[in-house]
């Protein structure tokens, strides 16, 4: 079958599965199967797709003409060494992550919905991956954003946590940072729409100034503009040296595009300051965190950045690699202190993705953009993985989220535990798991994106900082990851009443996360246990791009490129252990110390500020809920509202003082506003007989 | 020019209707009916024509009829119907069909539903009218059953509402008044010959009884190397033969006439003040207060929050329509020059009036208000549009004022199926309606997520053709920069809403015995988001009707430019 078409089933099969449910979600009890059926169908296509289609494929269909101007905006499918993999990706952990919910979501009051809203989910997520432009990648956005905020409204009817008994008695020992009064479901929905919007604003911005700068390049023939054809042809074609605006031309412009597309990547990827949205998305079901809120969905945004790679300029690079960078320190950070199950992986997820980040900033000279992409897909694995683990000890333990209240939970979900500790151990980067391999590369590419500037003489530091974060960031990952497996399922138990009904999911979820532990592996990557057969596939789909601005971009030698992977080595495996060690001693080997150390550090002065710093998530939300939610948001509204229409000075008043100035008028006014109405009838019958004299019988 | 006087029928049969609404018994149910049956008869008619429109894919007139009045002044019976009228005629029919079945007046069932119907005479004519007198008349028709409509059936504060609308837009209308005459004078008694655009001539041209070319009733001529002018021939035309065409124009109302004088515009002046920028000031004016942009938009909150639930919709849907269409059809094909001269300004003008709207909307406490001032900020995507004056630019408002006549007529409904149970209209007086009232909130989401410019609903369709107009064009490149940032406060204000009306906890337990929609509720509302949702995932077919006519006036105005 023809591929283009086949892909066509993955897009379909959802979205059929999604319209259906949206109407019938509460009558038909049967959405489950279904939304499962349809994933089969997708996965199976996906697969065959990536074991068939040996090159660039697709098709695209006129969606929005403009007559005139020889600009048609299309809509259609891309399938390449990008797209399919991440198909793969999205297609099947979607049915892994859609059987999991089974059990998890078993009895619960909108159960039919949530598989109505994954489908929807899916089917705009595949339109993201399969976009033969950067429209089509912009329409599906905005529609996955929708599958989120439905997802993450879920139990849109709970009320905010201040209010929650539920959530107050299960709420972590030193819960602090969140805003309590602002976090519910229908906020945490919204804000996350809201923000995203933030970032959208860019994405649109530079979507605009692509398409005005393509379409009026002097070779642009008509067609889609923004396709990634004629996109990436145009900016190595010159096209932007055609055109100034702010006086920018050039490299100067086409950097400019680049980051404003980039900020609708820093949004759905949640890089700082973006970020804020997703620690509170957890509100939703933890199923659906797993596949939109840590696998695939804010990784759009990486995929994006990979997708417009070819017209990335050196100093957009540069600017994403420290916003990676940045972001992946900074959460690092939250993490460590983070008593929440789950806040401990949304931050991890977030630091992950400023990983991701700072691999494609790296540059594709230095390797960035497998590392970045590779990072990616183990990342997607595991961790959704490691949030089926979150969901099935959440559920296990009746909702229940605080570490310190976990312990030992080995012994009583065995298969659980060695799933989760397999992930941990991938996202650590131990030896022998897929992110020691995928996360090596991206700290190589940084490693070398220093030995570039150096050899080139330029900016050794600027380059040098990303690199420093990002090992640092290494370290830290092992201690907070560590220490969230260590103070769930070892040790001994500290709530025996909540260890007792502990117990591992049902059969078919545990397959589920078995066998994305399985896929956690190294071998699976890089190894004899690739399902692709040799390596060289993974290294064609790692492979930068052509096209664009990067047709003269070479690779660094095999040699400098080998000795820069040990550097690296030698340097990350150290600050692991380092990491996992003060992990174990804080809570396995001295397990009060951890709690001691944690009390101590809140009491001390000078050691306080740094914790109250950290817990208070470095004081960014509150000073973005200050900022822009109450200052910009609220009060500015108001501020407005009252310029406009207040009782005080506004400018209502001014225009019915304006027309209070003469007497005639005022007279005039007053009489309208008599209250009769017969005046209101004469007045405007007057006029209109006026209006008509004048023309019939006043002219001649 | 034509005899046969069909479209005639858009202005006579809603004035049939609401002579018979006079004359018949004032009994809710009839007059319901006779209010109705006119608009379901228009809705059928206006969905022919927008389907021949968009089969036609063509920039010229489907039909046109013409009955000369008056000749020393040059008045006549003038309409004509294209792609972007038969698109808004097509959406007033639809607003008109909504507006009568939603409307349940407690008192004067007569009155109100003649009202209504003379009001929808003064819609179809102004979309239909060539000729300015009858613009004119058309566009005060309207006012004057508005008035009334707020006035009469209006809330508690109705009257100031309904005198602040009044004063308003006849402050408007002087504005446009004004300029009819001033142009009308200007025109030399001798007329003056023009050269035109031989795109126009070609999309326009009417064939005489000899094979000579007409264009809009006049006869062409080609000029010669030594310029002479001979009578055109429709096959010269046809095939391309002459590139030096030119018309001459007498003394008239006519519309299509006034615009092939665009070029003669240009270079008149009044008393020292040039003519082409005054009474495009003029024009803007008048259109700009119906729009309503920034700072003639003060009416409107008023007007909205008093009017009943029928008559907002009306306001929102279709009104607000007519000042884009205004600018489209009047004040820009008559002073391109001005128009690009003043690109950046307008711009502006278009670009805080999303931002205003966009943050007085975020600051209401009435849901009414909200949507009112949503309104502001959405239609200044169509003055952005219109300012770049490019194809997308021109297309994105047309669609806009489209998806916008849907989305808000969407949400005032939505508004009124509250106040109906609940009579109060404060943002924070609900909570958890989404467990109550399920159907009602999916339509609410949907509404909201029009609003917000969701991709695959209609909304998109508008602000992204507008965006990407203002990008294409030099001066209007940073305001239409700024505009998108109305993405981020459509979303926060509507969403905001959506969040403290729908979801959370149930905030008054004795709400929870309101009904789900009603019958009639959804039969008003689904027609209008199904719409939305087809324009969305196909806007092809309705630009296909919008397309060529945006395409032709982008190119007029480009022509008119360089003729300089």
């Amino acid at each position: 079958m023809d591929p283009a078409l086949l892909s066509l089933f993955c897009l379909g099969a959802p979205l059929v599965v999604a319209i259906f449910g949206a109407f019938a979600w509460r009558r038909v009890p049967g959405i489950d199967h279904l939304s499962i059926a349809a994933q089969v169908v997708g996965t199976l296509s996906a697969l065959v797709l990536a074991v068939s289609a040996h090159s660039a494929a697709g098709f695209s269909l006129p969606w929005l003409s403009f007559p005139g101007t020889g600009i048609a905006l299309s809509l259609g499918v891309r399938l390449d060494r990008l797209s399919i993999p991440m198909l793969l990706v999205v297609q099947g952990l979607s049915l892994g992550v859609l059987v999991f919910s089974r059990w998890y979501l078993k009895g619960d009051r909108f159960y039919g919905r949530f598989f109505a809203s994954f489908s929807f989910f899916v089917f705009a997520m595949t339109g993201v991956v399969l976009a033969p432009g950067l429209l089509q990648a912009f329409v599906c956005w905005e529609l996955v954003g929708l599958g989120s905020y439905l997802l993450i409204g879920y139990w849109h009817d709970k009320p905010v946590v201040s209010r929650d008994p539920q959530y107050q008695a299960d709420k972590p020992f030193f819960a602090t940072g969140v805003i309590e009064s602002k976090l519910s479901p229908s906020n945490a929905q919204f804000k996350a729409f809201v923000v995203n919007r933030v970032g959208d604003f860019g994405f649109l911005s530079g979507l605009a100034l692509f398409a005005w700068v393509v379409s009026s390049w002097s070779g642009f023939r008509g067609g889609d503009p923004l396709s990634w054809d004629i996109l990436f042809s145009a900016a190595g074609a010159g096209a932007f040296y055609q055109a100034s605006f702010l006086g920018l031309s050039g490299p100067g412009l086409l950097t400019l595009a680049g980051l404003l597309v980039f900020l609708g990547a820093m949004g759905k990827s949640a890089q700082f300051p973006f970020h804020i949205w997703l620690p509170d998305a957890m509100q939703g079901p933890t199923t659906a965190s797993a596949i939109i809120h840590a696998a695939t969905m804010v990784a759009a945004g990486v995929f994006l950045t990979a997708r417009i790679y070819p017209v990335l300029t050196p100093d957009a690079l540069t600017t994403i690699e420290w916003v990676g960078a940045f972001t992946a320190f900074f959460a690092a950070t939250i993490a460590c202190v983070q008593w929440d199950y789950k806040a401990v992986l949304a931050y991890s997820t977030v630091s992950q993705l400023g990983y991701m980040m700072l691999g494609l900033g790296a540059g594709a000279e230095a390797g960035g953009y497998g590392a970045g992409v590779g990072h990616l897909f183990t990342h997607a694995i595991f961790k959704c993985m490691l949030f089926l683990g979150a969901a099935a000890v959440i559920h296990a333990l009746h909702g229940v989220q605080d570490l310190g209240r976990m312990g030992g939970l080995a012994r009583k979900m065995p298969l659980t535990a060695i799933a989760t500790g397999i992930g941990t151990l991938a996202i650590l980067g131990v030896p022998g798991f897929s992110a020691f391999w995928s996360k090596d590369t991206i700290l190589a590419a940084a490693h070398a994106k220093v030995y570039i500037a150096q050899v080139a003489g330029t900016g050794e530091w600027a380059a040098r900082g990303p690199w420093l974060l990002g090992m640092v960031t290494a370290a830290l990952t092992a201690f907070y990851m560590g220490r969230q497996w260590l103070c769930a399922f070892a040790g001994k138990p500290r709530d025996m009443h909540l260890w007792e009904h502990a117990h591992d999911p049902d059969k078919a979820s545990v397959v589920v996360i078995l066998a994305l532990a399985f896929l956690s592996l190294q071998a699976v990557w890089t190894g004899s246990l690739n399902p692709f057969g040799s390596g060289s596939w993974l290294d064609g789909v790692l492979r930068a791009p052509g096209g664009g601005i990067l047709g003269t971009v070479q690779a660094l030698p095999e040699t400098v490129e080998h000795y820069l992977h040990v550097g690296t080595m030698l340097w990350a495996l150290p600050l692991l252990i380092v990491g996992f060690a003060a992990a174990v001693l804080l809570y396995v080997a001295l397990p009060n110390m951890g709690y001691r150390t944690a009390d101590w550090l809140r009491r001390d002065p000078p050691t306080n500020l740094v914790w109250q710093f950290l817990a208070n998530l470095w004081f960014v939300d509150r000073a973005c809920d200050l900022l822009f939610a109450e200052g910009l948001g609220r009060r500015g509204g108001e501020a407005v509202a009252r310029a406009d229409l207040g009782s005080g000075p506004s400018l209502d008043g001014a225009v019915d003082g304006t027309a209070g100035i003469s007497v005639g008028l005022g007279r005039l006014s007053n009489l309208l506003q008599s209250g009769r109405s017969q005046f209101y009838a004469g007045w405007s019958l007057l006029a209109l007989f006026g209006a008509l004299a004048i023309f019939f019988l006043g002219v001649r | 020019m034509t005899d046969d006087a069909i479209l005639s029928f858009f202005i006579f049969i809603p004035l049939a209707g609401a002579i018979l609404s006079w004359v018949a018994p004032d009994r809710a149910r009839i007059q319901k009916a006779i209010s109705t049956s006119s608009a379901t008869i228009l809705l059928v008619a206006a969905t022919i024509f927008l389907a021949w429109a968009i089969s036609a894919h063509r920039a010229g007139f489907l039909l046109r009829e013409r009955i000369p009045l008056d000749s020393e002044w040059g008045i006549s019976w003038h309409l004509g119907i294209d792609g972007l009228s038969a698109a808004l005629i097509f959406l007033s029919a639809l607003v008109q069909w909504v507006a009568s079945v939603a409307s349940a007046p407690q008192t004067r069932m007569r009155a109100y539903h003649s009202l209504l119907q003379l009001l929808f005479v003064g819609v179809y004519g102004s979309f239909l009218a060539l000729d300015m007198v009858f613009f004119y008349v058309f566009w005060e028709i309207m006012l004057v059953p508005m008035f009334l409509l707020i006035a009469i059936w209006g809330g508690d504060d109705r009257k100031r509402a309904a005198a602040k609308f009044f004063l308003y837009t006849m402050g408007g209308s002087m504005a446009l008044l004004f300029a009819i005459f001033l142009l009308r004078v200007e025109i030399p008694s001798q007329g003056v010959v023009v050269p035109v655009r031989s795109a126009e001539v070609v999309e326009q041209m009417e064939i005489g009884p000899r094979g000579e070319a007409l264009l809009y009733d006049l006869p062409v001529l080609m000029i010669d190397s030594l310029g002479r002018p001979t009578r055109a021939l429709a096959s010269d035309v046809a095939t391309g033969r002459s590139n030096h065409l030119a018309v001459p124009v007498g003394r008239s109302f006519d519309l299509l006439q006034w615009k092939l004088l665009a070029p003669f515009w240009t270079r008149r002046s009044v008393l020292g003040v040039a003519l082409a920028p005054l009474c495009l000031g003029l024009f803007f004016v008048a259109f700009a207060v119906k729009i309503p942009s920034f700072p003639f938009h003060a009416w409107l909150p008023h007007a909205h929050v008093q009017a009943p639930t029928a008559i907002s919709v009306v306001l929102a849907g279709i009104l607000l329509k007519l000042g884009v269409y205004g600018l489209l059809r009047v004040a820009w094909p008559l002073f391109p020059t001005a128009v690009l001269a003043n690109a950046g300004f307008f711009a502006w003008i278009g670009a805080i009036s999303i931002v205003w709207g966009g943050f007085a909307a975020l600051g209401q406490k009435d849901l009414k208000r909200m949507v009112a001032y949503s309104s502001i900020s959405h239609m200044g995507f169509c003055v952005l549009g219109l300012a770049s004056a490019t194809v997308m630019g021109i297309s994105g408002a047309a669609f806009q004022s489209v998806s916008h006549g849907l989305s808000a007529s969407l949400l005032f409904l939505l508004v009124g199926v509250l106040y109906d149970r609940v009579h109060h209209r404060r943002v924070d007086g609900f909570g958890g309606l989404a467990q109550i009232m399920p159907r009602f909130s999916a339509y609410f989401l949907f509404a909201a997520m029009v609003g917000v410019g969701l991709p695959g609903l209609s909304g998109f369709v508008g602000e992204l053709s507008s965006l990407l107009g203002a990008w294409a064009n030099a001066a209007t490149r940073v305001a239409g920069w700024v505009s998108a940032t109305g993405v981020i406060l459509s979303a926060a204000y509507l969403l905001w809403a959506v969040q403290r009306i729908l979801y959370g906890p149930v905030r008054h337990p004795e709400q929870r015995v309101f009904p789900d929609l009603t019958l009639t509720e959804t039969v008003t509302l689904a027609p209008l988001a199904g719409l939305s949702l087809l324009l969305g995932v196909w806007p092809g077919v309705l630009q296909a009707a919008l397309g060529p006519v945006s395409a032709s006036l982008a190119s007029h105005i480009a022509w008119v430019q360089g003729l300089r």
